[in-house]
C-alpha cells in the first residue's frame, strides 16, 4: 500500500469497514511509514463521537487551551466532523431565521375573537 | 416598548386582574395573530393557534419572570402553538428521537460519511420557502427538545435561564439544546436535501 492509498482508505480503516487483506496491507504500511502513522495518530487523538458530543462547547468557545487545540487538529484532518460542524452551524442559523418575527404589521383582531379567547379562560 | 406600561400589565396579570387579560389580548393579539397567519397561511387555523396560545399564556403567566420582553415571550408561545397546529395538519407524528442523532461505531467514528451542505445563493422567495420547511422540521421535534430550542432561538435565554425554565440543571439544559439542534440538522437534511444556510 502506498501513502496515497492509505490516505484514501484511512477513514474506512478506522471505521473497520476495510476487507481483511486491505487491513493487513494498511497495517504493513503503517509499520514502516512514519508519516501515515502520525496521521492516524492525529485522527485517533479525538473520536468523532467526542467531537460531536462537545461540539456546542467548542462553538461557544468554552473549550480551553489544549482541549481546543485537539478539537482544531481533529477538524483539520476529519472531513466528516468538518462537514458536520458546518451543517450544525447552518442549522442554528436556519432555526433562528425561521422563528423570528416575520409579521411586522399586526392584524386586526375581531371583537368576536377577543370574546372567544377571554371566554375560554374561564 | 413602553416599559412602564408593560411592567404594570405584567403585575396586574399576575394578580389575576380580569381586565388585564383583556388588555393583554387587545395589546398583543393583533401582532400574534399576524405571526400565526404567517406560519399557517390559513386564517381559521391561525385563529385556532392564537386561542391556544393565549390559553397557554394565561396558564403560565406565573412563570413569566420578565427575563425577556412580554412581547417576545408571547411570540415564542404563539410560534409554538402555530407549530403544533402545523404538525397536526401535516399529520406527522413526533419522531423517534434517538433515531435522529448521529451514530458512531465502536471506535467512535461516524457510521455514515457526513457530506457538506451546498452553498448556493438564493432569492428572498426561496429563503422564505426554506424557512417554512425548517419550521415544519422544528414542529416534528418532541416537546422536550423543541422547548429549549424555542427558548434559546426566540427568547435568547442563557443556559442557566433555560435551566430555570425547564426545571433542570444547567448541564441538562445544555445537552437538551445540543440534541435538539442535532436532531433538527438530521430532519432538515432528510426533508430538504442539503440546503444552503
Ligand atoms: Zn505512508
Ligand atoms: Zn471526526
Amino acid at each position: 500500500m502506498t501513502c496515497d492509498e492509505f490516505e484514501a482508505n484511512v477513514h474506512e480503516y478506522m471505521r473497520g469497514t476495510l476487507m481483511p487483506d486491505q487491513v493487513t496491507a494498511a497495517e504493513e504500511h503503517l509499520a514502516e511509514c512514519r508519516k501515515c502513522s502520525d496521521r492516524l495518530g492525529q485522527l485517533s487523538e479525538l473520536r468523532c463521537r467526542d467531537f460531536v458530543d462537545f461540539l456546542n462547547d467548542y462553538l461557544d468557545g468554552e473549550l480551553e487551551g489544549d482541549q481546543r487545540l485537539v478539537f482544531d487538529r481533529h477538524l483539520s484532518v476529519c472531513p466528516d466532523c468538518d462537514n458536520y460542524l458546518h451543517s450544525y452551524r447552518q442549522t442554528m442559523d436556519l432555526s433562528v431565521a425561521s422563528l423570528k418575527d416575520q409579521a411586522p404589521v399586526p392584524d386586526k383582531i375581531p371583537e368576536s375573537l377577543v370574546k372567544a379567547i377571554l371566554a375560554a379562560r374561564k | 416598548m413602553n416599559g412602564e406600561g408593560t411592567r404594570s400589565l405584567e403585575a396586574r396579570l399576575k394578580a389575576g386582574d380580569a381586565d388585564a387579560f383583556e388588555d393583554l389580548v387587545r395589546t398583543h393579539g393583533g401582532r400574534m395573530r399576524a405571526t400565526a397567519r404567517s406560519i399557517l397561511t390559513n386564517q381559521a387555523d391561525a385563529d385556532d393557534a392564537l386561542q391556544d396560545a393565549f390559553l397557554a399564556a394565561f396558564r403560565s403567566i406565573d412563570r413569566f419572570e420578565g427575563r425577556s420582553q412580554l412581547g417576545t415571550w408571547l411570540h415564542r408561545i404563539v410560534v409554538n402553538a402555530s407549530l403544533m397546529k402545523l404538525r397536526s395538519k401535516a399529520a406527522r407524528p413526533e419522531q423517534d428521537f434517538d433515531e435522529l442523532l448521529p451514530t458512531f461505531n465502536a471506535s467512535g467514528v461516524f457510521v455514515e460519511h457526513q457530506e457538506a451542505w451546498t452553498e448556493s445563493s438564493e432569492g428572498a422567495a426561496a429563503r422564505l420557502e426554506l424557512q417554512a420547511r425548517v419550521r415544519e422540521c422544528i414542529a416534528e421535534l418532541p416537546k422536550k427538545y423543541r422547548y429549549p430550542l424555542l427558548l434559546r432561538d426566540i427568547e435568547g435565554l442563557s443556559t442557566q435561564q433555560m435551566a430555570d425554565r425547564l426545571g433542570t440543571s444547567a448541564n441538562a439544559a445544555k445537552v437538551r439544546l445540543h440534541r435538539a439542534r442535532q436532531a433538527l440538522r438530521t430532519l432538515i437534511e432528510r426533508r430538504l436535501g442539503r440546503p444552503s444556510g
